[in-house]
């Protein structure tokens, strides 16, 4: 698993709230290499670090101390959709793609030193299956990968709802995989629940399912969650069709993201850790 | 459209052809969210289609097992037409040749054999008769009523070719003719075509009954007069006024009896086959009036018709299937 799992580089937008020294910017004070503040010896009691020129010219006459901010852990998630149309398998398999990015996420969160969960949430009436937070170790997370990908038959993604309560208490990063085929409204009532995190949505489709079917053929297609079916002649007028309405739904969750100050990820092509890398370095090449 | 079946048993796996409008046929692919896809038209009717054809086939297949065929019926029609009985001489006689002679084998045809030939001939120009056949010898023989079955007329003028019986009874023989027409019915010229090589005296009793039977039923009467040579014929007066009696020339007294009928009444003397030939056209030429008459249908089978339709649905279905693709 090491040896495929691919790392990237990510950047949390905001500093880490958490107490332990880490590789992310943080909120704490403390040793680091950017300075922060002088603060008195009583409240930073590091005689190492007095600072005798701004305790000289304080006008109380007591010692001040240079504090620097801190570098932190970050808690990192990946949340991760069970519902069945994630069982999906086209030019790409999407459970082979979850066990893969899975697997990616986590050996970046090793190679930064910080914490990882995994949670799987199905429907609704099942509680998410979880992977507790904490410096894991590979073969855990290889195991609750095969978990994940032999629990993808939820008849919804409504379980997601129970998402927020699973989530770490303290400001986390939040990958959210799923291929986000679920009402509006239901995306739209959910992403406010998650404000309080940085949720990075993965969006995963695959390009047989944005219509590369064989044209001139009919293909009866049945719904994963519905269990509806449909039968489909091919043609180059219906494949120009299914292609707008895919990007029509394309900029609506686009739209839908911004507005909740996240930005989504289309992972319809596969899954390299460039893409990752790319991502965070566009979105927080200043931070 | 008169539908029947011959095993209706087989009517119960009827119900059947409505599990293709249940089940595509297809086998599906698990597709993630369908509510994405585009409404599409022709995909839409496609798939109604394939159902549709697809209850069509187990339908046919079904009925076809079934024996699915139109009943025998009855047609109304008007044509143009009479309502003939044939009449025909069966005395010894009759096997001779118009010379007189026994007919001898593939010499010369015999008397019936040219009738026969004949009436063959014209029942099969008169496509909208009806046509009954009547024997007469020493008693009527009753062979084929009236009816528009060209194949039994041809049978039972077929059928005259065994040798006759014996002697002459031709008031027992037009009685029985006379009764094949209903005094009922109307419409359509109705004739008695009376084919013979010799008479009897009709005695008082039968000759009333006739007058009044031909009179009652309106029936034209047309007489070929089959002579064989040297015979006394219908037309010859007695050279002897001793001999000018129903006894000595029943031929002439028969003529004379059927002219005071005050019917249409038409004789032929044929001496050969010839002459024959040209009564008989004349009886063509003239008998054409409007008839009403009802047409038998005969049963038509569906089942080879139910196979054709379920064989060419199934090989639409089957293109279908080929075409089928999968994820």
């Amino acid at each position: 698993m090491s040896a495929t799992a691919e790392v990237f580089r990510y950047r949390p937008a905001q500093t880490s709230p958490k107490v332990f020294p880490g590789a992310h910017p943080g909120r704490m004070v403390s040793s680091g290499r950017l300075f922060k503040r002088h603060e008195p010896l009583i409240a930073a009691p590091d005689p190492r670090r007095i600072d005798l020129r701004a305790s000289v010219l304080d006008p109380f006459g007591g010692y001040k101390v240079r504090v620097f901010q801190q570098h932190s852990v970050l808690d990192v998630v990946m949340a991760v959709d069970l519902s069945a149309s994630m069982e999906f398998s086209g030019r790409h398999n999407k459970p082979a793609l979850t066990g893969q990015i899975l697997a990616s996420v986590y050996a970046s969160t090793a190679f930064y030193g910080d914490r990882f969960a995994a949670i799987g949430c199905g429907s609704q009436t099942n509680d998410p299956i979880r992977l507790p937070t904490g410096r894991l170790s590979e073969g855990v997370v290889e195991k609750f990968g095969r978990l994940l990908k032999a629990s993808m038959h939820a008849e919804s993604c409504s379980g997601l709802v129970k998402l927020p309560d699973f989530l770490p208490r303290q400001r986390s990063l939040v990958f959210l995989l799923s291929d986000f085929h679920m009402p509006l409204p239901f995306l739209q009532s959910l992403l406010p629940t998650l404000a309080q995190h940085e949720v990075v949505p993965l969006v995963l489709w695959d390009a047989v399912e944005l219509g590369a079917l064989p044209l001139w053929r009919l293909v009866r297609l049945q719904d994963a969650e519905q269990g509806k079916a449909r039968t489909l002649l091919m043609r180059p007028a219906l494949l120009a069709k299914i292609r707008q309405a895919y990007d029509a739904r394309r900029r609506q969750l686009q739209y839908c993201f911004r507005k909740h100050g996240m930005e989504p990820l289309f992972l319809d092509q596969g899954y390299q850790s460039e893409l990752l890398d790319r991502y965070f370095n566009r979105l927080r090449a200043v931070s | 459209m008169n539908l029947a079946v011959d095993s209706p048993l087989w009517l119960w796996a009827l119900p059947l052809a409505l599990a293709p409008w249940f089940s595509a046929g297809m086998s599906a692919s698990a597709y993630p969210w369908l509510a994405l896809l585009p409404p599409d038209l022709p995909s839409l009717a496609v798939s109604v289609l394939l159902r549709v054809l697809a209850v069509g086939a187990t339908a046919a297949l079904v009925l076809g097992l079934a024996g699915l065929h139109q009943s025998g019926q009855t047609v109304e029609r008007i044509g143009q037409g009479a309502d003939i009985v044939l009449l025909l001489d069966r005395s010894n006689s009759m096997d001779n040749t118009f010379a007189g002679q026994a007919a001898q084998d593939g010499s010369e045809e015999s008397k019936t054999a040219a009738a026969r030939r004949l009436l063959a001939d014209f029942t099969g120009q008169r496509q909208h008769d009806r046509i009954g056949l009547v024997e007469y010898s020493t008693s009527p023989l009753f062979v084929l009523p009236l009816t528009a079955n060209k194949a039994a007329v041809q049978a039972a003028i077929a059928a005259s070719r065994y040798p006759a019986l014996a002697y002459t009874n031709v008031s027992k023989g037009l009685a029985m003719a006379l009764d094949f027409f209903n005094a009922m019915e109307t419409g359509g010229s109705r004739l008695i075509l009376l084919i013979s090589d010799g008479a009897a005296a009709i005695d008082k009793d039968s000759e009333l009954l006739l007058r009044t039977a031909f009179k009652q039923r309106g029936v034209r009467l047309y007489w070929v007069f089959l002579r064989t040579a040297h015979s006394p014929g219908i037309f010859s007066q007695p050279a002897d006024p001793r001999d000018d009696n129903a006894e000595a020339m029943p031929e002439l007294y028969l003529h004379r009896f059927f002219q005071s009928l005050a019917i249409p009444y038409q004789a032929y003397e044929a001496e050969n086959p010839g002459a024959m030939q040209q009564a008989i056209a004349d009886i063509n030429r003239l008998e054409h009036l409007p008839v009403h008459y009802f047409q038998q249908l005969p049963k038509k089978d569906l089942s080879a018709a139910c196979y054709q339709w379920a064989a060419a649905l199934l090989a639409v279905l089957l293109a279908a299937k080929l075409a089928e693709a999968r994820l």
